[in-house]
């Protein structure tokens, strides 16, 4: 015998043996008894005797088997039991394990978010010591880093096993490959890149010292997505070439599908085959490194920022870098988004906390019910300990389906989840339910079934049994409905707070769709189809043959172009000086002279075409550039209200000078010709910055590749075929992007979407709980005051009356949930702060409405029981 | 489960000794239950009182022991009866136990023989 025999199917073939043997043992008893003399009847009545009570004898053998069996026996027993009662009342199982599956679901669904993108170190090894890096400016801003600070951290730090810089672009470009032009995600590289992350391709191999130098072999490192879409997953992709900017890059290897840095890069090329940058101003790069073992991120910190002071005080105003700072990889790339999950998080905790309080109230109101049951149990001998064990085992049968049910919606909505894009979620595609979820779910379930077994079966216990079994509903035992009134009261306190909390985000999801933008977010389409053309003057006549063939496109009504195009692609920013007079050569010499008060910072977009008018940006002063001012001309610009605000409080912009010198190295300066409305660039939520436009065909040497904005009478959506064709008809080697922009600003509210989507989904969820809640306790006072109505009706109350008494009560334990929920959502919608826009966290409006909402959804849910009561007849009641 | 025989010609077994008579009763060859028990009787001329409520127990606990093991066979009157025998690990512990047993019947012999002024 061994631990096998506890298995149930082995036990009840050992079982059925010991019952044969003893009956085998009888029967010969008797047959001898019978052979000396005794009658038939005699015999077997008298071996019985002799034997005893054959069923004790047959459970104390049994118990030899050992204890572990028979527990797992009566487990079964009572599951079987459990899941008859259950199959007996669908509707109260149905709305139990719904009830619960919803909590459990959510909680789930956001444990997943959470374990995925914030708990889950990177898929890098030991991932703990990778780092981001910062300039900080004086005035404690935080920056990308140029060229020669890196180079001089990384001569003169001692804190890093390696560190990186890499470019800072996370615009795509055109990119050839084998099977044509696309576009792609580049990032130009340093060669202790892979080191820092600790990576290592998974085809091919990683850059060699002959493709780290200026001139060097070119090559390229691709990543495992664009390896099997551009590819085909071939490994004959080592050793193909592909072209971008005008260079052809060698295919020297794959990275493994886990290597995600930056997020969605698809190429990385050795930067130092491009021209270094040698500006210690020419900001845009990221740096980050790994941290030597056993060194920490303080003594890393104070190791960096010693270095850049004293840097500081080497280069003084040839740098904007005054102090230094890095944070975690992990925490830079997430920090930003943990509050949310957090908050959503506890957000869902309530949610099954209602859930589950809704489960208590049934299963107590059905305990009740089932008293006759249970006492009639008690008074055969069932111990009381294995009643309490009934319970338990009814609510983990309940509990086991939710926590199935649940898991099955956390799949659907990770799914969701996981094809959100990186602009609503961080690291997104990595969310999975996995084994760790799945046993945050178990250990949830076994609490949650433990805490509404537990409260139900210590409210079921004391019962008196010999009430229960000479009883009447006369005698139902008033168990506990101050708990219960308490329960409901608490649901109702936690709803209003997820209300609340919805409501809120709801209000200021909507402020901000409400946010003028600045210009037109509809019938317009954003076309990136940059050329790898070296020739400034071939690129601008690129561009505008391109304007003008999609002007003559039916259904047009406008073409621009422009390095920047708002929320869509965010334009190149820099440093700007204010001059007196014109000048022909600003050069770097005149940053360092010139006073802070005549220095700014701004975007700097070059436009081409009707940029303006394809935008719907609106002229305020002045004039826009037309063609009278193309190349030759002294260059002019158009600065946005806020630039000119910024530049020359209370004066006229039209006229002043402006060099942006470090934009494009033409050392010319600007006039300014023009002001125009402000646009919100950076996302509807954050203030339009200030932004500078330069007129393309004056300013070829720019850098960044344009976009055209077109705008259109209809659905841009009609005319993307016809761009698509011009385009590849002017030049078959550039990829098209077409984007219709209003899809862009909404992707560009995709966080708080999906937060708010979150948090509505959850308050819904609590609101349907809630009424349950309300609906089921009324419905059960109205069964326990029965008699009480019925004399009242028989001595003349109205159905008046009778329907404030029911409904009043009702309405009595909402109010209090109410009241005690907003002042506990007062407190507690504090964490949406940084969530809300242009709303407060107590906004009065929210508070009502959520109030109002529950208290009409609470009159309803009491109202019908309390309809019920009306036509009770006092007859009928008082016969019962 | 009063016996019909009077109490004080019986006795009630201490606590592990009908495991050894079980053994014991065991070394004549395999045996089922009723047979077991019918042998004890007739062994002890009636005067251990082997109850059959705790007879299958026992033989459940040796099972589970391994000093015993059983398999279904068929009785001198046709009927399917589970056989009980020894296993070499049973006659080892029988042995083991028949020398404990003796020393205790002789120590108890001494007691019961010493002469009466010790007792004073």
């Amino acid at each position: 015998m061994s631990v096998l025999d506890w298995l149930p199917w082995r036990r009840a073939r050992l079982t059925g043996e010991l019952a044969d043997e003893l009956r085998a043992h009888l029967a010969m008893a008797t047959r001898d008894r019978i052979a000396r003399g005794e009658s038939p009847a005699d015999a077997s009545a008298n071996a019985r005797r002799e034997f005893g009570n054959v069923g004790l004898a047959q459970e104390i053998s049994r118990d030899e088997w050992g204890a572990g069996g028979r527990w797992i026996e009566h487990l079964g027993q009572d599951v079987r039991f459990a899941l008859r009662m259950l199959r007996r009342a669908p509707a109260f199982t149905t709305v139990v394990i719904v009830t619960i599956a919803l909590g459990i679901g959510a909680t789930t669904a956001i444990f997943s978010v959470v374990d995925s993108v914030v708990l889950k170190p990177l898929p890098y090894p030991n991932s703990d010591r990778i780092v981001r890096l910062y300039q900080v400016t004086a005035k404690g801003e935080r920056n990308s880093v140029s060229q020669p600070n890196f180079h001089d951290w990384a001569d003169r730090t001692h804190s890093f096993s390696a560190i990186a810089l890499l470019s800072g672009w996370t615009g795509t470009s055109t990119v050839e490959t084998p099977t044509g032009p696309t576009l792609a995600r580049v990032t130009p590289v340093t060669h202790d890149f892979f080191a820092v992350l600790g990576v290592h391709t998974a085809l091919g191999r990683l850059f060699v010292p002959e493709e780290q130098h200026f001139g060097g072999q070119h090559a390229a490192v691709i990543s495992d997505a664009f390896w099997r879409g551009q590819f085909g997953g071939e490994r004959s992709a080592i050793g193909k070439q592909i072209v971008w900017g005008n260079d052809s890059y060698t295919v020297v290897g794959v990275l493994a599908q886990t290597v995600d840095y930056p997020q969605g890069n698809e190429i990385w090329l050795p930067i130092e085959l491009l021209p270094p940058s040698t500006g210690r101003m020419s900001q845009g790069y990221t740096v980050i490194a790994r941290l030597r073992s056993g060194v920490t991120q303080g003594a890393a910190r104070r190791d960096l920022r010693a270095v850049s002071r004293q840097m500081k005080t080497e280069y003084g105003n040839q740098t904007a870098m005054s102090d230094a700072m890095l944070i975690g990889l992990h925490e830079q790339m997430v920090g930003k988004v943990r509050p949310r999950l957090l908050m959503l998080l506890g957000a869902s905790g309530f949610l099954l906390v209602i859930g589950l309080a809704n489960a208590l109230n049934l299963m107590t109101t059905r305990l009740v019910v089932r008293r006759s049951e249970l006492a009639v149990r008690v008074a055969l001998g069932a111990a009381p300990g294995r009643l309490v064990r009934q319970v338990l085992v009814e609510s983990s049968v309940l509990v086991g389906f939710a926590a199935i049910i649940g898991v099955w919606l956390a799949v659907l909505v990770v799914r969701l989840v996981a094809a959100a894009p990186a602009s609503a979620l961080p690291r997104a595609g990595e969310v999975t339910v996995n084994w760790q979820v799945l046993a945050f779910t178990a250990a949830l379930a076994a609490l949650v079934s433990l805490v509404l077994g537990g409260l139900t079966a210590s409210r079921s216990a004391g019962h008196d049994v010999r009430g229960a079994l000479t009883g009447s509903s006369r005698t139902v035992a008033a168990s506990g409905p101050a708990l219960r009134r308490a329960i409901v009261v608490g649901q109702l306190a936690l709803t209003v707070v997820l209300l609340s909390g919805a409501a809120l985000l709801g209000r200021s999801f909507l402020n901000l769709l409400r946010v003028n933008p600045g210009f037109l977010t509809e019938h317009v389409a954003v076309v990136d189809a940059a050329p790898s053309i070296a020739d400034q003057h071939q690129r601008l006549d690129y561009y505008n043959t391109l304007i003008d063939r999609v002007r003559a496109l039916p259904g047009v009504r406008a073409v621009g172009a422009g390095t920047g195009v708002p929320i869509a692609n965010s334009p190149p920013d820099g440093g700007y000086l204010l001059l007196d007079a014109p000048s022909d050569s600003i050069g770097f010499d005149a940053w360092l002279s010139f006073p802070a008060s005549r220095k700014g910072y701004a975007n700097y977009v070059v436009v081409d075409g009707d940029y303006f008018h394809a935008l719907g940006i609106p002229l305020e002063q002045g004039r826009l550039f037309d063609s009278r001012d193309r190349i030759g001309r002294a260059p002019l610009a158009v600065v946005s209200e806020r630039f000119a605000a910024q530049s020359w409080p209370g004066e006229n912009a039209i006229g002043k000078v402006v060099a942006f010198g470090n934009m494009d190295t033409d050392p010319r300066s600007f006039s300014v010709v023009g002001v125009v409305g402000d646009v919100h660039d950076d996302g509807l939520a954050a203030a339009p910055p200030a932004t500078f436009y330069a007129y393309y065909p004056q300013r070829l040497r720019t850098y960044w590749p344009l976009s055209l904005v077109v705008r259109t009478t209809g659905d841009p959506s009609a005319i993307i075929g016809s761009i698509r064709r011009i385009v590849h008809n002017v030049r078959p080697d550039v990829a098209v992007r077409v984007r219709n922009i209003s899809q862009v600003v909404s992707t560009s509210v995709d966080d708080q979407r999906f937060t708010l989507f979150m948090i509505v989904a959850f308050a819904g969820a609590a609101l349907v709980l809630a009424t349950l809640g309300v609906y089921g306790i009324v419905s059960y006072l109205v069964a326990q005051r029965t008699r009480e109505i019925g004399v009242r009706v028989a001595l003349g109350a109205q159905q008046r009356d009778v329907l404030g008494l029911v409904v009043g009560e009702g309405l009595r334990l909402s109010l209090l949930g109410i009241a005690i929920g907003i002042a506990l959502s007062v407190v507690l919608t504090r964490v949406l702060t940084a969530f809300v826009f242009g709303v407060s966290t107590t906004d009065p409006i929210a508070f009502a409405g959520v109030a109002a909402l529950l208290l009409l959804v609470a009159f309803v849910a009491a109202y019908i029981p309390g309809r019920r009561a009306t036509r009770l007849d006092p007859l009928d009641v008082l016969r019962s | 489960m009063a016996g019909k025989t009077p109490p004080t010609s019986r006795i009630e077994l201490l606590q592990g000794t009908l495991d050894f008579i079980v053994l014991q009763a065991l070394r004549w060859g395999p045996s089922h239950g009723y047979g077991l028990l019918l042998l004890i009787r007739a062994q002890t001329s009636n005067v251990l009182q082997v109850e059959t409520g705790s007879l299958y127990p026992a033989l459940q606990r040796l099972q589970r022991q391994g000093a015993i093991a059983a398999e279904w066979g068929v009785s001198g009157t046709e009927r399917r009866v589970r056989m009980y025998h020894l296993t070499p690990k049973g006659r080892k512990r029988l042995a083991a136990e028949r020398s404990r047993w003796e020393r205790l019947s002789e120590a108890i012999a001494g007691l019961m023989h010493a002469p009466a002024a010790e007792d004073a």
